[in-house]
């Protein structure tokens, strides 16, 4: 205890618990030198015998290698015997709650170009698998997001409250969903639904369980075959029976992301295209035409 | 989850490479440490024994020879960020040599405990002891523990030259 009360008295100030999960709590901190809030992510060790368990020792090296203006960054690292303070930048704002809180800002079409840029550019390099609105934060003054989704710097593994999205697969693309291999355009479809998310202000896809979010996608998108996704059939999904796997009125992407340029509408098909291997890159969408008069 | 996130390589070389250089300097035994040894200080013999140490070890577990490579490099690191170790017994550096070589089984995920390594009888330190050497690594290291090693570049240099023939890049790349 000395330890804590050392590190927390000097440098930081623990305001208020703001997550929790297996790996232990969340504080928002402020930081008494500089009079700016941090987030600390307290990790405990389960096993004390073995010293900091090896996947903290890696996603701390992965985060110290990660420098870039759109992700989160750590900013301190505290350590004692029994536990790691992980300190990182804080924002308050999440994609979620911003599109909540201001309804019409958060529609304006530059706006969500800007945001959808920054997204991309920095997916360059990291493998998420579980982009979402809620580990997106949003900087509502200087209009800049930062992803918080690299393992330990996701903020909230299950949030103090819980939402619906922790469990939701609305985000996660086709192969993710049928445990096929995957790479990084999991990220470019998840980008994408955020994407149409961001125009809408309503989630893309809704569905509660693998089966209905793969129904929803092939209803919007259509029921993939051997020539728009070659391998497909032995992916494990019954496609003898193409209308089994649809549900509703068939609608197009222009009727349901409603106010969407047009080559917004073409950028987010591309990153809608069920067979991964044809889906637009992080690379190619930052060069695609939606972007050109920004 | 943590594993691998870096996207692989051959998808954004033109990205990572730059990156890689950079990177590079960081990962390494601070400057003046190759150029301001004298043959008399006291830390070439504390390396000398440590990186022994880790051979005698490897010896004895037979783990995956980047396990050594990785131990021997944060125990560079160490050393070269300590100006002042003039003397120590010899415990210290069987304390240094058997920590580095247990961060580098957990940085590669091995699951090799202490115990393991600890099996030749050279090294018996008590756990806890080795555990509050990690922290002072881990700190002193500031925490960046991956390697760049000349195998990093690989991919880089194979991509280099112009071969036409995919199972052989396929071989070497493997």
């Amino acid at each position: 205890m000395d330890y804590l009360i050392d590190t927390m008295d000097n440098k930081y100030e623990q305001l208020e618990t703001i997550g929790r999960g297996n790996f232990g709590e969340v504080y928002k901190c402020r930081d008494r030198e500089k009079n700016t809030f941090a987030s600390m992510k307290r990790i405990l060790f389960r096993y004390q015998d073995d010293g900091v368990p090896g996947s903290v020792i890696r996603g701390v090296a992965l985060l110290k290698e990660l420098d870039h203006p759109n992700i989160i960054s750590l900013l301190d690292v505290l350590d004692d015997e029994k536990w790691v303070d992980l300190v990182f930048e804080y924002l308050e704002m999440d994609l979620w709650r911003f599109m909540g809180t201001y309804p019409r800002i958060g529609k304006d079409p530059n706006l969500t170009k800007s945001f959808l840029y920054q997204i991309l550019s920095d997916s360059y390099r990291i493998l998420h698998r579980n982009l979402k609105p809620r580990n997106i934060m949003v900087d509502v003054d200087k209009k800049i997001v930062k992803i918080a989704d690299y393992g330990l710097a996701r903020p909230v593994d299950a949030p103090v409250a819980f939402t619906y999205q922790v469990l939701s697969p609305g985000y996660k693309a086709p192969e993710l969903l049928i445990d096929a291999k995957y790479s990084t355009p999991v990220d470019i479809w998840s980008v994408g639904c955020i994407f149409a998310e961001m125009v809408t202000h309503h989630p893309l896809f809704n569905g509660q369980c693998e089966h209905t979010a793969i129904m929803e996608m092939f209803s919007l998108l259509g029921v993939p075959n051997v020539e728009t996704w070659p391998g497909v059939t032995s992916l494990g999904i019954n496609l003898s029976n193409p209308e089994a796997l649809v549900s509703g009125v068939r609608r197009s992407l222009s009727d349901v992301v409603k106010g969407l340029e047009p080559t917004g509408i073409d950028l987010l098909a591309q990153m809608l295209c069920l067979n991964p291997c044809r889906r637009i890159t992080a690379r190619d969408a930052l060069i695609h035409a939606y972007f050109r008069n920004a | 989850e943590l594993e691998n996130p870096l996207t692989s390589f051959e998808e954004h070389q033109s990205d990572t490479v730059p990156a890689l250089f950079a990177n590079e300097s960081d990962h390494m035994p601070s400057h003046y440490f190759s150029h301001g040894l004298k043959s008399n200080d006291f830390r070439i013999s504390v390396r000398r024994e440590a990186i022994s140490l880790i051979f005698q070890a490897q010896f004895y577990c037979n783990f995956d020879s980047i396990i050594p490579c990785l131990a021997i490099s944060y125990v560079d690191r160490f050393i070269s960020m300590q100006e002042n170790w003039n003397e120590g017994s010899s415990w210290i550096t069987r304390l240094l040599a058997i920590s580095c070589l247990s961060l580098a089984a957990k940085m590669k995920n091995t699951g090799l405990s202490i115990s393991d390594l600890q099996r030749d009888e050279g090294f018996v330190c008590d756990s806890q002891s080795i555990r509050r050497m990690e922290l002072l690594i881990l700190s002193t290291l500031n925490w960046k523990m991956r390697s760049i090693t000349p195998f990093s570049f690989f991919y880089f240099f194979i991509s280099l030259f112009d071969l036409e023939d995919p199972p052989l890049i396929q071989g070497l790349r493997d």
